[in-house]
């Protein structure tokens, strides 16, 4: 499965010269400092690399692109867990025990497991698709909406767990979330729940209505609030204290290991890196002993997410760099770096370039280091956010969110969503509904729309199609597992203690 | 002042109505009726209403439950132990509400009269707002926030912006 | 102390509305007279392509910028305005001023008629000036490599065979989608003889493909490109073989055993497009930018970006353009009413 030959050749690519190198510290700091500035996106950050790519040559552009791709997957992580605003939809697992991390002032801890988490992902995934690129690029074909589709009920049953106290709020959330997911022009090309507004046929902006949900509703609480982290000795730097978050990772190896190969698979299916870090979570979460913790600060909430973010960014690579076929998003943009250098995509190309390919994937283990080294001093650099004081601070970011939306699309649907959603999401917030279970149906809304209706199709409206898809059936069952094993567990557990208490009062 | 529940030990014990969940959870279902609705009339086919129906059904019901939860006779030891509604504290409500108000002005006038002014008006407006008082900090942090924001914008991310003074960008 | 804030919030609120005012009041634009033309262009020109970046019009566009400049005088930049299937860029272009100093580059048909016709949108073909349509795509059919169909001819006759049980892909409103309609029609066949599965973007549909997922799709040919080494073209919409399939023969030569025609839609078009009252008010500005973009497409270095990219540009003038343009848009107009009923 790994071809020498090719390997030795991409050993030497990367050993004779300094160029494919000199692109990784700039495109991980292009990846990072966008990413981190709640408002900014990844195009924006795409505005900055493409224009670069013709004066590199074809691997320098791949190293390029993957670095901004490598920085970005920790970039998103910092707002999340400074500021409770995901640098991405990618990052609202991180948020869920990230902020309430950095409110308790542990926010040095938060960003070290967050770095760790980052780089662990992506070396256990660059391993994976160096020994194995063949082969997975060949399975992610079989995958199809089927598959897809058990992906988005796994992310649906998350949205029960995040209930709180009311579980009818929290489905009645994501019930929310989900039917918003879906406003827009149907596959039947008709708009739905657009009032007639020609910005809202692609659907509710995303992004902006996510940082709407999160941010300013949880911004507009600590109003009245001084800052972010009210104990003055916790509000600092600390590079001990960064690295006693990193060393912290490592004690949750499991759950780090977990994270690691569920995002990579999932990060394989087309869709799947964008909800790779809630499913992770939620797994997570379900196979703890103590579930409760989760949502209050837990380090293996942050690691979870964190991991397979990181894990299902090489994931989605995949496909690309195996076959050459672009599942959409990052690697559709990778399609564009290719055909800038007069290469076309399709599975010829890991036939004609298997040395590149063997490169790029090296380079990406390599750029890990890089990546913590250089996160590491961006950590010290964002950390500051917390020294600031909130009535700088909370305008700062709500200004740079709305230019960030209306940058974003050159029109007022992505302000204007950021501040209605900032508004229902303040009043979620107060009367107990939660938001993240809301985000959660929004982010799953379309993926799941689209894949249900193309199963659909696909079976002609007959059962007996299912059994022709053994993928998708043993992920069906291994959701239904999952779901039920844990309260099976908990009923036995109660079962047990109660025959113990009937043995004691009747002996 | 608390709005805790009566407590009456006697059979006249009030239902206690949580009215603000209530409104909220109506006007969650009316919208999720009207859209159901609203994709229904343009289109009742299969391919459009798969995933609407049966989770706008979901919804509904669910906004049942939700209803049943905010009105129901508590029992004395639920009350003695539920914490009385919280009413905000007058000062904290108007900076909620007039942050929010602020937010819309920026949202709307933004594009419309330039981003440069409406940044430096509402950064200025929310700081003094949130208590910031020393003038230094309050004319020259949202007047240096707003050059860079027009120029990063503008020139970095090739993402220009509508300005009224800031000449130069487009 | 809430006085205060009030009076501080107050005073905000009411200087931003002064300075609105005083905004609204000085905004308007001199109207530039004929003689402005000589001197046009005087500054940057803006092309708008009203999809995504990466794709085959955006980056035409880059190549445009690169390389237009030196015979236009002045530089070019892209800026990329998607949604609504060309839509919003469309009405972006629309709201511009018809100075010249804004135009279009994206793929006048389909995607405009299909704005008109399908998505109601708010403009008419007569709004625009269609440059020159100097890269075409067309429809093929191809099958998922595994399959058994070595014709089309063959595909066909496991579809009568078989009803309900064949399934393509498609992009709902597409030339692909229409056409895929339009052959059943021709061969009396109902749209429920064969699945359809709707995809929104080709990604996900030609990885399915690719995949073997889905059995045939018609579609542009341009886009197959990836998957290439996964599919067999058995037919392509053109009245004419093509080098690039040799053995696909024109659709209409497999139909005819069956006593059917299909119509040849046009795939993409992809054209410079001004808003109609530029060429009107500004006459010599618009010779000068059609002569800039003549020189631009003879110039050797850009011909090499060109076939570099696997792009084409032909000229095939304004009127050819706007004739191709138009009888697209009757064509997809007639098969309106079959969209709706399948």
């Amino acid at each position: 499965m790994l071809d020498l030959h090719a390997l030795i050749a991409a050993l030497h690519l990367l050993g004779s010269s300094w160029q494919p190198w000199a692109v990784v510290i700039p495109g991980i700091l292009i990846g990072l400092l966008i990413h981190s500035v709640p408002g900014l996106t990844t195009s924006m950050a795409l505005a900055i690399c493409l224009p670069l790519i013709p004066y590199m040559n074809f691997l320098q552009a791949l190293i390029f692109m993957t670095a901004m791709y490598a920085g970005s997957v920790f970039g998103v992580a910092i707002p999340a867990i400074l500021l409770n605003v995901p640098g991405s939809a990618a990052a609202v697992g991180t948020t869920f025990d990230g902020f309430p991390m950095a409110k308790a002032g542990k926010h040095n801890e938060a960003l070290g497991l967050a770095l760790v988490a980052s780089c662990f992902g992506q070396v256990v995934v660059y391993l994976l698709l160096l020994g194995l690129a063949g082969p997975i690029g060949a399975f992610a074909l079989k995958l199809g909406p089927p598959e897809m589709l058990v992906l988005s009920l796994w992310g649906v049953t998350l949205i029960g767990t995040l209930s709180g106290r009311h579980l009818s709020r929290g489905l009645l959330a994501g019930v929310l979330g989900l039917l918003l997911g879906t406003v827009g022009v149907s596959a039947r090309g008709v708009p739905r729940g657009t009032f007639g507004i020609d910005l809202l046929l692609d659907g509710i902006p995303v992004v902006p209505a996510i940082v709407g949900l999160f941010a300013a509703a949880e911004l507009f609480n600590l109003v009245g609030r001084e800052y972010i982290v009210d104990n003055l000795a916790q509000r600092q730097v600390k590079a001990i204290r960064i690295l006693a978050g990193m060393r912290e990772a490592f004690r949750h190896k499991t759950v780090m290991l977990r994270g690691a190969i569920l995002g990579s698979c999932i990060g394989i299916i087309p869709g799947g890196h964008a909800i790779a870090n809630l499913l992770s979570y939620s797994e997570a979460r379900r196979v703890a002993k103590d579930p409760e913790k989760f949502g209050t600060g837990d380090p293996r909430g942050v690691l979870a997410a964190e991991t397979a973010n990181a894990s299902s960014e090489g994931g989605s690579m995949a496909t690309l760099l195996a076959l050459g076929i672009p599942t959409g998003g990052a690697t559709a943009v990778m399609l564009v770096a290719f055909s800038m250098q007069n290469i076309t995509g399709g599975p010829s190309f890991m036939r004609d370039h298997a040395d590149i390919v063997y490169a790029v994937i090296l380079a990406n283990l390599a750029q890990v280091a890089v990546l913590a080294v250089v996160g590491f001093a961006f950590i010290f650099a964002a950390g500051f956010v917390v020294k600031v004081r909130l009535r700088l601070l909370v305008p700062t970011i709500l200004t740079l969110a709305v230019i960030g939306s209306y940058a974003l699309s050159h029109d007022i649907a992505g302000p204007i969503t950021l501040a209605v959603f900032a508004i229902i999401g303040w009043i979620m917030h107060k009367l107990d509904y939660p938001v993240q279970a809301a985000v959660v149906g929004l982010l799953l809304g379309r993926g799941a729309e689209g894949n249900l209706l193309r199963t659909y199709q696909m079976s002609g409206g007959n059962f007996g199609f299912l059994l022709t898809r053994p993928i998708a059936i043993v992920m069906f069952i291994l959701l239904v597992a999952s779901t039920t094993l844990p309260l099976v567990r908990s009923m036995r557990t109660a079962a047990r203690k109660g025959k113990l208490k009937w043995n004691e009062e009747h002996s | 002042m608390p709005d805790a529940p009566s407590i009456n030990e006697s059979a006249d014990r009030k239902f206690a109505v949580d009215m603000p969940n209530i409104l909220f959870a109506t006007a969650l279902a009316g919208w999720i009726a009207w859209y159901c609705w609203d994709a229904w009339h343009a289109n009742s086919a299969m391919e459009n209403m798969i995933l609407i129906l049966p989770v706008s059904t979901a919804g509904l019901l669910l906004y049942f439950f939700v209803i049943a939860g905010s009105i129901k006779r508590p029992s004395l030891a639920e009350i003695q132990s539920t914490p009385p509604h919280e009413l905000m504290d007058r000062g904290v409500a108007i900076k909620i509400a007039g942050s929010m108000a602020m937010l819309a002005a920026l949202v709307l006038a933004g594009p419309l009269i330039g981003f440069d002014v409406a940044t430096f008006v509402y950064m200025l407006g929310m700081m003094a707002f949130l208590g910031e008082r020393r003038i230094l900090v309050l004319l020259f942090f949202p007047l240096l926030f707003s050059v860079a924001v027009i120029y990063c914008f503008g020139t970095l991310l090739a993402t220009p912006l509508p300005v009224l003074i800031f000449r130069g960008q487009n | 102390m809430e006085r205060r804030t009030f009076l501080t919030s107050g005073a905000a609120v009411l200087g931003s509305s002064l300075i609105g005012a005083a905004a609204g009041c000085s905004r308007f634009r001199s109207v530039e007279g004929n003689r402005g033309d000589q001197a046009w262009p005087q500054r940057l020109l803006t092309i708008v392509v009203p999809f995504d970046v990466g794709g085959s019009a955006d980056r035409l566009s880059r190549g445009f910028a690169q390389y237009m400049p030196k015979y236009l005088g002045q530089p070019m930049t892209v800026v990329d305005r998607a949604g609504a299937s060309g839509m919003i860029g469309t009405n972006w272009l629309l709201q511009q001023p018809t100075d010249g100093y804004t135009v279009m580059m994206t793929p006048a048909t389909p995607y405009i008629p299909i704005n008109i016709i399908i998505t109601n949108a708010h403009y008419t073909l007569d709004d625009f000036t269609f440059v020159n349509g100097q890269w075409t795509d067309y429809s093929a059919l191809i099958v998922a490599k595994d399959r058994p169909w070595r014709t089309a001819g063959e595909l066909i006759d496991a579809i009568r065979a078989n009803p309900g049980k064949i399934s393509t892909g498609v992009d709902f409103g597409s030339v692909g989608h229409i056409e895929t309609l339009a052959m059943l029609e021709a061969l009396g066949l109902k749209p429920n003889a064969i699945r359809f599965v709707t995809f929104d973007g080709s990604g996900a549909m030609h990885a399915a493909l690719a995949g073997g997922q889905l059995d045939f799709y018609i579609g542009q040919s341009e886009s197959n490109l990836v998957i290439r080494d996964y599919v067999r073209t058995l037919a392509v919409f053109l009245d004419h073989r093509v080098p690039d399939f040799p053995d696909a023969p024109p659709i209409n030569d497999v139909l005819k055993p069956y006593h059917a025609t299909v119509p040849l839609i046009a795939g993409s078009v992809r054209t410079f497009v001004f808003p109609s009252a530029f060429k009107v008010k500004h006459p010599v500005a618009y010779a000068k930018f059609v002569s800039a973009y003549r020189a631009t497409l003879d110039a050797p270095n850009f011909k090499k970006f060109l076939s570099d990219n696997q792009m084409a540009g032909d000229w095939v003038g304004e009127a050819r353009t706007t004739q191709i343009i138009r009888e697209q848009f009757e064509v997809l107009s007639k098969y309106k009413s079959l969209l709706n009923k399948s």
